[in-house]
């Protein structure tokens, strides 16, 4: 058997759940945002104020009992992001398999992942916005930031200051990076402290930075609009989830280990879940709970969303259709701002009617058009590839047609396809291309394919090597 | 079978995706107030470029020729004169010696796959057998075919071989393409030349002693022309035999003449068999004959395109057949641009020439179809626009235009005068008619290949023959050889079927 049809199986639907879930609710807070003027944002001004506030009326809550509820929701749809980093940990340990991390390679892939269809989305959203721009004679970002998005992380802030003009949603990308880069070295270290040291470690350094974020450096979460000296960017750094990510790597483990929560039954998982939630619910009301508040919110919402998830994602087409939903979750952030923005601006402006039509469009046109992303992609990855290696063969000065291998394939020998496994070698063919080139005819059972040797390993190299490109950048 | 129409969404797709959306957001920077006439004119300027190439090849063809090895005595005065001034202008035929040596073993190898071709093969093996000229040093014919499951005519096959021990049978087992096939019995030639034929290829009689002055002459392969030979079929087969005779008889000569490089178009191909048999053919391409072209010319052996070497074919008498293999051309085409266009530019063994005329056929072709399309959104987008109009006074846009139309006139006048065959007045006629409407259609297909190619769908189509179409053949006529030069046109080439 290949390893391809495993990937699929690897996913946990209710995982995937989780992911859409938590796109869809950033999609809604960022509409309602900007629909209502940012009508609401955390206070820490006590939990009496904020519901007071969060009782007064809006042209949303007057269009029925569902909407009051949707708008109620919305406006905490900023706590998924949080739950977002605790996936990213517990998938990029769970994509190891148990097996020996390889740096260099864990890093290529995961890189690539996070960027080329950052990449890929930034490349078809600049034409576009200007397009519209000119259209509409809307905003347009200058050519500094364009300039920093097509080329990011050339210009590299860890807060993502210079992505902000062109999507508000895109600060979160420089996280993924950060949580990317430090995966290995925290891997490294669950390894050689064991996994509650690493995890009381973190959560030791999470809550003093966290309050010497606010305290000190005057700085407030991410969701809150507030007036203070260093605003919201101390807690845009990834030390102040740190502890949120090193759970996720934990519980990763302990999942590995058939332990920790994902074994917990419906009930023990919603009530701790509903727990933690409320106390951190409460607790980001109030200045000092900004210490606890990231930390509690989004474990108390994945037990729920666990709780909830699971019995509901048995049905094999569910999984089918949950897994499938969440290969796009990572490009439906990256687009979501842009639909709701433009559609908000353009289209909807104050009309509460209008936004109630179109909201459910704008959630199924970012799906659709996290889709043309996902399409396009490939195309995009492959013309870029194509540049690259052109350019680099014509500047190369000795270059060969391909590099001389070390090892030929023999008839009949194992050997490994693309990182794809339990393929045979059937036939051999020697073809002239400028030197000797080794063509073979290798079968895994049940197809045959005419390949280069180059794209062959023999199969105890390859065994040795793990993939880390399995989750979305949302594991992240 | 499958239906083209199984293509049909992906070709709705690449069309909203390359027409609707661009059409969109021209209109939307016209709304903004943008011309867009620069672009306009960038796009103009692909299609003069296009059109220059058709211009030049086409006189090229037109009025210089290889293989001349006779000249008749002027007819006329006026004859006289317009010899002496090609000569003064470099124009003319290039002479070729009288071969010294004579020819030496040949063999012919036809690939078949049985089951598709089962009607015609017997056809084409007694037309190699009884019509060929053999050397004195003895031809050998070799058919290499693949069929899963065992045919009625492989007994006659049997038969036949029987009667004609020069005949050898070889079934390859486990084949799935031409290639494999090919290479399964090039080790088994003892010929000192090999020709490659498909199996519905019938070559002139004299193929081998035309080939032989090349080969003799530093040449390692030699393509000849192919035409189509059941033309009258239908509307589709009429086309497809005058853009064959635009491409085999125009286009390879003329940049065969001009670059001295050409390529072999997977039949009909004259190699020295120790190049061939350190060549080969690569199974894992979809079209392994113009990738293997590409390894031969980077491996510094030399290809030449003679168009006095006439075979006949037969060309796909339906839309199905067509469409499935002109994708195929076209992905394969797109593989082999992208395997090889970077080591054409630092191949050592190419000039410069050379290099800029392989890159018009892989990189600039490749692009040719995407970018030339967006004249289609540029020009609804106008259209769209209550405001802006039509640059009609821009002289730069109508020179472009005539060139572009004109051209494509101008290489089928003549494609006309230079025919292997005589066709009816009329074949051409509808053909300058039809030909923008059937660029049109090849375009759209290559786009429906390029996507076929991002995605990695490539299984190989079969371009299918049907036993209807082998009764409705005419008997074939024999060429007119060898005509004057022509017109060139696309690339089209690989012949495989």
């Amino acid at each position: 058997m290949t390893r391809a049809p495993t990937h699929h199986a690897q996913r946990i639907a209710w995982i995937e759940a989780i992911r859409v879930l938590a796109v869809v609710m950033l999609l809604l807070y960022h509409a309602q945002l900007l629909f209502t003027g940012y009508a609401f944002t955390p206070k820490p001004t006590g939990l009496e104020a904020n519901l007071q506030q969060l009782a007064t009326p809006t042209p949303l809550t007057e269009q029925g009992w569902l909407w009051w509820f949707v708008s109620l929701m919305s406006w905490f749809g900023y706590q998924f992001v949080d739950v977002l980093v605790l996936v990213s940990g517990f998938s990029l340990v769970r994509s190891l398999q148990g097996r020996p991390l390889q740096t260099g390679r864990f890093l290529r892939k995961r890189l690539l992942r996070v960027l080329l269809p950052y990449w890929v989305v930034a490349v078809l959203a600049y034409p576009i916005l200007w397009a519209i721009a000119n259209a509409t004679n809307g905003y347009m970002p200058d050519l500094w930031h364009i300039f920093a998005g097509l080329t990011f992380p050339l210009l590299f802030d860890f807060s993502g200051d210079m992505l902000l003009r062109t999507n508000l949603s895109w600060w979160v990308v420089p996280l993924i990076l950060s949580f990317t880069l430090l995966f290995p070295w925290l891997w490294m270290l669950l390894e050689r402290w064991g996994k509650a040291n690493l995890l009381w470690v973190s959560l030791g350094l999470t809550l003093v930075y966290r309050a010497i974020a606010v305290y000190w450096l005057d700085g407030h979460p991410v969701y809150v609009v507030l007036d203070s000296t260093a605003g919201w960017q101390p807690f845009a750094l990834f030390l102040a989830k740190l502890s949120t990510f090193v759970l996720g790597m934990v519980v990763g483990v302990l999942a590995i280990e058939q332990r920790g929560p994902l074994m917990w039954q419906f009930r023990r998982a919603l009530l701790i879940g509903l727990l933690l939630y409320l106390t951190g619910f409460v607790a980001q009301f109030y200045r000092l709970g900004w210490v606890i508040a990231d930390l509690l919110l989004p474990i108390g919402l994945t037990l729920v969303c666990m709780a909830v998830f699971r019995p509901m994602a048995h049905p094999n087409w569910v999984k089918q259709m949950l897994v499938w939903l969440g290969k796009h979750s990572y490009s439906y952030y990256l687009v979501q701002f842009f639909v709701v923005d433009r559609a908000i601006k353009l289209i909807v402006r104050d009309d509460a009617r209008l936004y109630t039509l179109l909201l459910p469009g704008m959630i199924v046109g970012t799906l659709i058009l996290a889709m043309v992303v996902e399409a396009t992609y490939p195309v995009l990855r492959s013309f870029g590839a194509g540049v690259i290696r052109d350019l680099d063969f014509v500047l190369h000065r000795s270059p060969t047609a391909s590099a001389l291998p070390s090892w030929h394939p023999q008839v009949g020998e194992a050997v490994f396809y693309r990182g794809l496994s339990h393929w045979k070698v059937l036939k051999t063919e020697r073809l002239l291309d400028e030197h000797e080139m080794l063509l073979c005819q290798i079968s895994d059972g049940q197809r045959s394919l005419w390949v280069p040797e180059a794209d062959l390993e023999p199969s105890e190299t390859a065994a040795a090597e793990t993939e880390a490109n399995d989750t979305t950048p949302f594991s992240l | 079978m499958r239906k083209w129409t199984a293509d049909f969404s992906k070709l709705v797709f690449t069309h909203v995706l390359l027409i609707g959306v661009p059409t969109i957001f021209y209109y939307c920077l016209r709304l903004g107030g943008m011309s867009l006439i620069n672009l306009h004119m960038a796009i103009a300027t692909l299609f003069l470029i296009g059109s220059a190439i058709i211009f030049v090849e086409s006189t090229t063809a037109l009025t210089r020729r290889f293989a001349t090895t006779q000249t008749p005595p002027p007819r006329n005065r006026f004859d006289r004169f317009a010899r002496k001034f090609k000569r003064a202008i470099g124009s003319g035929g290039r002479r070729l010696p009288v071969t010294d040596t004579p020819v030496p073993r040949c063999t012919v190898l036809v690939a078949a796959y049985l089951p598709n071709e089962q009607d015609i093969i017997l056809e084409t093996l007694h037309h190699l057998l009884e019509v060929v000229r053999r050397p004195q040093a003895g031809l050998e014919i070799i058919l290499a075919y693949n069929t899963p499951v065992n045919l009625p005519v492989e007994d006659e096959l049997r038969q036949l071989a029987a009667q004609h021990p020069e005949l050898q049978l070889v079934r390859v087992e486990d084949s799935r393409s031409k290639a494999e096939n090919l290479n399964a019995v090039l080790d088994r030639v003892t010929g000192e030349i090999t020709c490659i034929l498909d199996a519905d290829h019938h070559p002139p009689a004299d193929c081998f002693e035309r080939a032989w002055r090349w080969l003799e002459y530093n040449y390692d392969v030699v393509q000849g022309r192919n035409v189509i030979r059941n033309h009258q079929q239908n509307l589709l087969t009429q086309n497809i035999a005058i853009e064959f005779e635009m491409v085999y008889g125009v286009a390879h000569p003329a940049k065969s003449y001009l670059m001295d490089s050409t390529i072999f178009g997977g039949s009909n191909g004259y190699w020295r068999t120790e190049a061939l048999q350190r060549i080969r053919f690569n199974p894992a391409m979809l079209t392994e004959d113009i990738d293997a072209s590409m390894r031969t010319l980077l491996s510094g052996y030399r290809i030449v395109h003679d168009r006095s070497i006439v075979t006949t074919e037969l060309a796909p008498a339906d839309f199905n057949s067509f469409w499935f293999q002109r994708k195929r051309w076209s992905h394969g085409w797109l593989e082999v641009s992208l395997k090889y266009q970077r080591r054409v530019w630092k191949s050592k063994k190419l000039t410069l020439w050379q290099k800029v005329y392989w890159t018009y056929l892989l990189y600039y072709c490749v692009l040719y179809s995407l970018i030339a399309l967006q004249i289609l959104p540029l020009v609804l987008s106008l259209a769209l626009h209550p405001v802006i109009t039509v640059p009609e006074e821009n002289p730069y846009l109508w020179f472009s235009t005539i060139a572009t139309f004109s051209s494509g006139i101008y290489a089928t006048l003549v494609t006309m005068r230079i025919s292997a065959q005589r066709y009816p007045l009329w074949y051409y006629l509808q053909h300058a008619v039809f030909i923008f409407f059937y660029t049109i259609m090849k375009n759209m297909i290559s786009i429906v290949g390029l996507y076929d190619h991002l995605h990695g769908f490539n299984r190989w189509v079969v371009t299918p023959r049907t036993s209807a179409q082998r009764q409705r053949l005419q008997p074939v006529s024999r060429p007119a050889l060898p005509a004057p030069s022509v017109p060139s046109s696309g690339l089209e080439s690989s012949e495989a079927s």
